[in-house]
């Protein structure tokens, strides 16, 4: 087993060895710095950044509001999810609703938003958790929708209500699927980023794209851009380490 | 609370006709609260009201404008969808079949789906300039990896069981794979898909961020700069409604064409 996991990290890792030395050579003979700069570039940009406390204190405001709207967002959802589970007329009632609002975008929401919450955190926390959501919530759904009618038989055999179904069969059951969902959400939540950090603010690395972008500094883009997604992989990671380790009993597979 | 679902569910027409109504209500609930919100708002041009937004709509379709937009909207977005949702099921197929493949294509993947469309915006405008090109492969892009992820692990989980009765039968490489674990990872391709579909609406918006003269994310994000809520409004519920209609469609459609490999339904 350690031998393949170690081959597969020796594939991936050449992989993109390679591909950051073609996009260096790239970014060096064929293309201009304004449309593609090559990565020491980036870098170089990047380590001026840091050196000057912006880039921390941009990734430290965007971690923050990470933090909040993926929290928020994942207990709402696993929330919803479960009362639609529970009760399965509150779910026909309600998920029309669900899927009439999981087709419209956080940043259609970003006028309204900004007309309710203001410029402040609170608007960012509200377009991060939003999306979360629903993520959360279908995967949960997804979750109850799997029959288990071996085990829920097994279950009355022994004399459980549907109370005792719920709570120590469908929701144990459940789980794996709401640590999933939060895992693809987690994904939409630094999608959001950018679009909550729209809503006039003055840091963060998704306002680096967007200030980049009217500065026509392509470096500074990339590094906003890298910045979200070393962000985002240390705190997938966290996460999978993390439920491994809370969630042992679930096998969960990653 | 069985009981209580024994007696909802029962098949007569005035049992439907409850469901109906009682699936309605939310929708009401909603445009009430929002009524109630707006008036206690009273700042109607900042936060309209169901009625203004009512009327701004017939404004707009009476201009021919709203249909337009659909129109062009609905283009772009079936393309991406379309091309996306090929390509991530072919790499996802890849990805599945060949661990080397997976192994390589694997860090690009994890790492690009933290990074929204937006953020690519400009880079996708400066390589594919400004025309249709740049929209549709903005909404090709977050396509792909819902639909790659789920043909992935639909591969990868197809019970061992029935390919080793394949083998058994003398069944090797490609009639393997067209009859036995294509059929069985066909469901997670197809839900991946469907939740794809969500991506390609929800992206139609930044595609049509780059310099758009029409189009619902036109709509919006123009009327946007305008601060006129009210077209805003008529878009993002233009936008829900469509997306809502073409799930639905895509759950019937999948239904009826692939039946047999008995696709869960969401």
């Amino acid at each position: 087993m350690s031998v393949r996991i170690s081959r597969g990290v020796m594939r991936g890792s050449g992989a993109v060895l390679l591909f950051l030395v073609a996009w260096e050579i790239a970014g060096r003979t064929i293309f201009v710095p304004a449309v593609l700069p090559a990565p020491s570039a980036i870098t170089a940009e990047g380590w001026a950044r840091w050196l000057s406390g912006a880039l921390q204190w941009d990734a430290l405001m965007s971690a923050s509001r990470l933090a909040v709207g993926f929290t928020a967002g994942s207990l709402l959802g696993a929330f919803l999810g479960l009362l639609f589970g529970a009760f399965a007329p509150v779910r026909r009632i309600l998920e029309p609703l669900v899927q009439f609002l999981r087709f419209i975008p956080p940043i259609a929401w970003l006028t309204p938003v900004l007309i309710w919450f203001g410029i402040g955190e609170e608007g960012k926390w509200v377009l991060i958790t939003y999306t979360t959501t629903f993520m959360v919530l279908l995967n949960t759904l997804a979750g109850f929708a799997e029959q288990h009618r071996d085990r829920m038989r097994a279950a009355r055999v022994f004399g459980a209500g549907s109370w005792d179904i719920f709570l120590h069969v469908r929701l144990p059951a459940t789980v794996p699927w709401i640590l999933g969902g939060m895992r693809i959400g987690m994904g939409n939540s630094f999608q959001t980023l950018i679009v909550a950090e729209m809503l006039a603010s003055n840091e963060g690395l998704g306002q680096l794209i967007l200030n980049s972008r009217l500065q026509l500094s392509t470096e500074g883009m990339f590094v906003g851009i890298a910045g979200i997604a070393v962000l985002g992989i240390l705190a997938d990671s966290a996460f999978r380490a993390a439920t491994r380790r809370l969630f042992h009993r679930y096998r969960l597979g990653w | 609370m069985s009981t209580a679902i024994a007696k909802l569910s029962g098949q007569g027409f005035a049992h439907h006709l409850t469901w109906l109504v009682l699936r309605v209500l939310p929708f009401v609930g909603m445009i009430l609260l929002w009524d109630f919100a707006s008036r206690a708002f009273d700042v109607p041009v900042l936060f309209p009201g169901p009625l203004t937004t009512w009327n701004k709509a017939v404004e707009l379709i009476a201009e021919g404008q709203l249909q337009a937009d659909i129109l062009i909207s609905l283009w772009r977005i079936a393309i991406g969808f379309v091309l996306g949702s090929l390509l991530g099921m072919t790499l996802g197929l890849m990805m599945g079949l060949s661990r080397p493949i997976a192994d390589t294509l694997g860090p690009f993947v994890h790492t690009l789906r933290f990074i929204g469309p937006i953020a690519w915006i400009s880079a996708v405008m400066m390589w594919f300039g400004l025309g249709e090109t740049s929209k549709v492969i903005l909404i090709v892009y977050t396509t792909t990896f819902v639909v790659l992820i789920s043909t992935m692990i639909g591969v990868l989980t197809v019970h061992p069981n029935k390919l080793r009765a394949a083998r058994v039968f003398g069944a090797t490489g490609f009639r393997l794979f067209a009859h036995v674990t294509l059929p069985a990872a066909l469901p997670h391709v197809l839900t991946g898909a469907r939740l794809a579909m969500m991506n390609s609406f929800m992206t139609i918006i930044a595609a049509e961020m780059v310099a758009a003269r029409q189009g619902l994310g036109f709509l919006i994000f123009n009327s946007r700069q305008w601060m006129e809520v009210d077209a805003i409004f008529v878009g993002m519920i233009t936008l829900g409604l469509l997306g809502l209609l073409a799930d639905r469609l895509m759950a019937l459609l999948t239904r009826l064409l692939f039946r047999r490999f008995r696709p869960a339904d969401a």
